[in-house]
């Protein structure tokens, strides 16, 4: 095996990890995975070295993860998280918030320390799974919302429903599981 | 009509309030939506938070996505 294969090798599992976190399906993410460390073997020429191994492998697994989920679309869109009462577990009846202690100070502070990003890690797994895709899609792939639509098969105000969502959720795990240990 | 109008606008819940907290990070807000969101962002401390943490979410996962690729 050449030094190139080897250190591709080294990669699959961080790999493997972010595709899981995409994709929430192994079988798809190791597709992905496959389809990427492929890719790389197959031109390695076209790793000029200027960027990371890994920041280079990252932007074609971002290819493969988005041909996955069209590969996959019906799927997806078949199965909709019903979460329509999470609202009513944030908010009182008369549209206050129910927890009004929610105040992270300087959050800021916690970027700096690599058990947040952890946490959040576990946080965004444990949101419902089309919430969790769509919020991967829009902050870690960054596809613009339309492109996630269309991979989707949403409406665009489906779409905000469901970030917004993801969005309460994440709030609620962070304050949790993060935020509140910490005062 | 005045009053009719302060009213509405004065009387919107967190609930409606952080939808339009989440969609600014979506879409442009219309000017109806912009001056409900800024009346109700002067009173409401809840809703000022929730506006700090969606923001810092975004820019969490910004950063959670550079430590991965670095890491």
């Amino acid at each position: 095996m050449s030094d190139f294969a080897r250190q591709v090798e080294e990669l699959r599992p961080q790999l493997m990890r972010f595709a899981r976190a995409q994709l929430r399906n192994d079988a798809w993410a190791e597709d992905a995975v496959s389809d990427t460390v492929l890719a790389a073997l197959e031109k390695p020429q076209s790793f000029t070295g200027g960027s990371q191994l890994k920041t280079w492998l990252v932007g074609i697994l971002k290819h493969k993860l988005i041909d996955q989920l069209r590969r996959h679309t019906r799927e997806v869109a078949s199965t909709p998280d019903d979460d329509s009462g999470l609202e009513d577990l944030v908010f009182a009846p008369d549209g206050h918030f129910r927890d009004r202690e929610v105040t992270w100070g300087n959050p800021e502070s916690s970027l700096a320390e690599r058990q947040f990003f952890v946490v959040l890690q576990a946080c965004v797994e444990n949101l419902p799974p089309t919430q969790a895709r769509v919020f991967m899609m829009r902050e870690w792939l960054e596809l613009e919302a339309e492109e996630i639509c269309k991979e989707l098969c949403v409406s665009s105000t489906n779409l905000w429903v469901l970030l917004h969502r993801a969005r309460l959720r994440l709030r609620e795990c962070l304050q949790a599981k993060w935020f509140a240990t910490r005062h | 009509m005045f009053k009719r109008l302060k009213k509405k606008v004065l009387r919107r819940s967190c609930r409606e309030v952080s939808r339009l907290i989440s969609d600014m990070q979506e879409r442009p807000l219309g000017w109806f939506d912009r001056l409900l969101l800024r009346t109700h962002l002067s009173l409401c401390d809840n809703c000022v938070e929730f506006e700090k943490q969606v923001t810092f979410l975004s820019r969490a996962m910004g950063k959670w996505k550079s430590y991965s690729d670095e890491s």
